[in-house]
């Protein structure tokens, strides 16, 4: 039996757009066993009763992607980070928000949890009263010292202070100028963003969705917003579809011209990193005379946007993308990178002109009508569970949510940094200490949204 | 040619006169603090307690303008020990309050604290989660708040430019030239 065929047999729970399958712990043993390269973790997370797992069939396929749940028994459920190693700092998030033990899984120390909480396993439906547990372990061992180099030594940043993607805690293993390990500890920033979330009304929690990563604040406002129209089915109207559409491809570009600037900056390149330091603020100037808000954020609420920008102020803001698009396309040189950095530079680098060209066409073909769908109480009280996802400079954002009576009784949202962290680790070593900055801004791993 | 003129169109305004109401209560304070002078200058060092991230973009949003910055008076530093100001962003999270702590403990007296933006004035939209402390003030004496969600940079500069000020003049004679609610 395939991992696809496992999962479709569970017992589907309707959510939307993707079914939720809940399989028996047998069978979720077995999904857990299972190498399978076709179908990629994304996302796993939990609510006080079961953990999810979102897969997605890999490589090109148009199959929409699998939803997978497992109910926790007696605290536990079986990891799956032992095929799936991108599922091992899910499984501590779980561990440290709700306590459930992820057996036999790659890495059980907590990640948020730093013994500093008032209350232990905050969502759980039983909180632990502080210091009940030990506090958090120890970051891992160095690496095995490889005889052919010289003496290793030990780098900590943070966690106040400038440390990459932070604010965290970052230990290098150096041997001289080069990095054989880097190891991440995070969790410094978290505010309870899902706590915050429940008992609340979809419209009234945007704010916390809005407010996760300051770099990606329109797409987790969109993601989260996605989401909740799932869960209630309610559609944003045309209108609004096409201004989120620009304002995703405007913070986009924006936070594409910052990494930029930093990533210039720290490379060598200050001609670069002067021009996108000003291109971006003309943007977000650009975006504030239009929405009222330079970065747009509260701009999206599930069922719509809250600025309609008048005919005149589409106008200004169409004439200065205009004008952004061609200084773009006189840009000074970009700084050379070695290895796989300079192709993540590529990346960000082609990204720019496509999402001005996104932003453009959204706002030329701008239907009339109203921003914002009415929310009568028949819809306002409905209950459901949801996805939604948006494109966020840095990655994908992607939220979780459950409404019950028109009330968030569960939320999980995903930054896009998640998922980069351990690729990111394992890009690190052999680099040079220097390039670690640029290598993180490349990566896209910026804490406060992975902290939540 | 084109892309520097177009560069130059769209350079920064100058910045903002400070925002001088709250210029009184730091001069009688700095009047306590045995008025060290330190001249028109103004070395800052931003801590982060758990800022979503945009507080710090719209401050860093400053440094993008650095060379204005410095002529100010006004300089980034990376080094709490070298710092006469520490500038808080974030509602200040319990896994991050020793760091807070230490960081204010770490800068020479007299130091000043600046709460940037609504989070780090008084916890903003988490003020009421039970992972966050709501706010600088709760940990570490806050000298001046900016608000916003985030603060415009302009909005910072004007605190900082407060901060200047108030550093730069401990006579109050002087400062009455510049501050209107001094002179009656
Ligand atoms: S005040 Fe607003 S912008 Fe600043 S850190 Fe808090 S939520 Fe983010």
């Amino acid at each position: 039996m395939s991992a696809r065929a496992l999962i479709l047999a569970g017992v589907a729970v309707p959510s939307r757009p993707w079914p939720r399958h809940v399989l028996s712990p047998p069978s979720w043993d077995r999904l857990a066993a299972m190498a399978e390269p076709t179908l990629r973790l994304v996302a796993l997370w939990a609510d006080a009763e079961q953990v999810h797992a979102l897969f997605e069939p890999s490589g090109s396929s148009e199959a929409p992607p699998l939803v997978a749940s497992v109910p926790v028994e007696q605290g536990r459920y079986t990891a799956l980070s032992p095929q799936h190693p991108q599922a091992a700092l899910f499984e501590r998030i779980v561990q440290d928000l709700f306590g459930h033990r992820a057996e036999g899984g790659l890495d059980d120390r907590a990640w948020l949890d730093h013994d500093r909480w008032p209350q232990r396993r905050p969502l759980s439906p039983r909180p632990l009263v502080a210091g009940a547990e030990p506090g958090p372990p120890e970051l891992r061992e160095p690496a095995e010292q490889a005889s052919h180099l010289p003496a290793l030594h030990q780098l900590g940043l943070g966690p106040a202070g400038d440390v990459p993607g932070g604010p965290a805690h970052l230990r290098l293993t150096l041997s001289g100028e080069r990095i054989i390990g880097a190891e991440w500890r995070m969790g410094y920033g978290h505010r309870g963003v899902a706590a915050m979330m429940r008992g609340k009304s979809p419209r009234a929690a945007a704010r916390y969705a809005a407010r996760l990563a300051g770099d990606a604040t329109v797409a987790h406002a969109a993601a989260f917003a996605r989401a909740a129209e799932a869960a209630l089915a309610l559609a944003p109207p045309p209108r609004a579809a096409a201004l989120i559409v620009a304002a995703l491809a405007l913070e986009r570009v924006a936070i594409g011209w910052s990494r930029l600037a930093a990533i210039a900056r720290d490379a060598a390149a200050p001609r670069l990193a002067g021009a996108c330091g000003l291109w971006r603020e003309q943007l977000l100037r650009a975006s504030a005379a239009a929405f009222g808000h330079r970065l747009m954020m509260d701009l999206v609420l599930p069922g719509g946007v809250t600025a309609d920008p008048s005919a005149g102020r589409l106008a200004n803001l169409q004439s200065s993308l205009a004008s952004l698009s061609d200084a773009w396309r006189r840009r000074p040189p970009p700084p050379r990178l070695a290895g796989a950095a300079s192709g993540r530079l590529a990346v960000l680098l082609t990204g720019i002109e496509p999402d001005l060209a996104t932003a453009q066409a959204a706002l030329a073909g701008l239907p009339d009508g109203p921003v914002m769908a009415s929310l009568p109480d028949e819809v306002a009280r409905r209950s459901g569970e949801g996805f939604g996802e948006a494109l966020a400079s840095r990655g994908r954002t992607l939220h979780w949510l459950r409404v019950e009576h028109g009330l968030i009784t569960a939320a999980s949202p995903f930054d896009p940094g998640l998922l980069a962290l351990a690729s990111l680790e394992q890009a690190l070593a052999g680099q040079l200490v220097d390039d670690v900055q640029h290598t993180v801004n490349l990566y896209g791993v910026h804490s406060p949204g992975m902290d939540a | 040619m084109r892309l520097m003129q177009r560069l130059r169109r769209h350079a920064p305004s100058d910045p903002p006169a400070p925002a001088t109401g709250s210029v009184a209560a730091l001069l009688e304070r700095l009047n306590l603090v045995s008025q060290v002078r330190l001249g028109r200058a103004l070395l800052i060092e931003q801590m982060d307690t758990g800022d979503c991230g945009a507080c710090a973009l719209e401050v860093e949003a400053l440094n993008d303008l650095v060379r204005q910055l410095e002529r100010l008076g006004l300089r980034f530093v990376h080094q709490p020990r070298n710092a006469d100001v520490l500038l808080v962003t974030g509602p200040v999270t319990t896994n991050l309050r020793e760091a807070l702590e230490r960081t204010w403990l770490a800068l020479p007296e007299p130091r000043w604290v600046m709460a940037v933006g609504d989070c780090a004035v008084d916890g903003g939209v988490f003020k009421d989660s039970p992972a966050v402390h709501a706010g600088a003030a709760t940990v570490v004496p806050v000298d001046l708040a900016v608000r916003g969600c985030p603060p415009t940079p302009e909005a910072v500069l004007s605190g900082l430019l407060t901060l200047l000020e108030a550093n730069a003049s401990p006579d109050p004679m002087t400062q009455a030239r510049h501050d209107p609610t001094l002179s009656a």
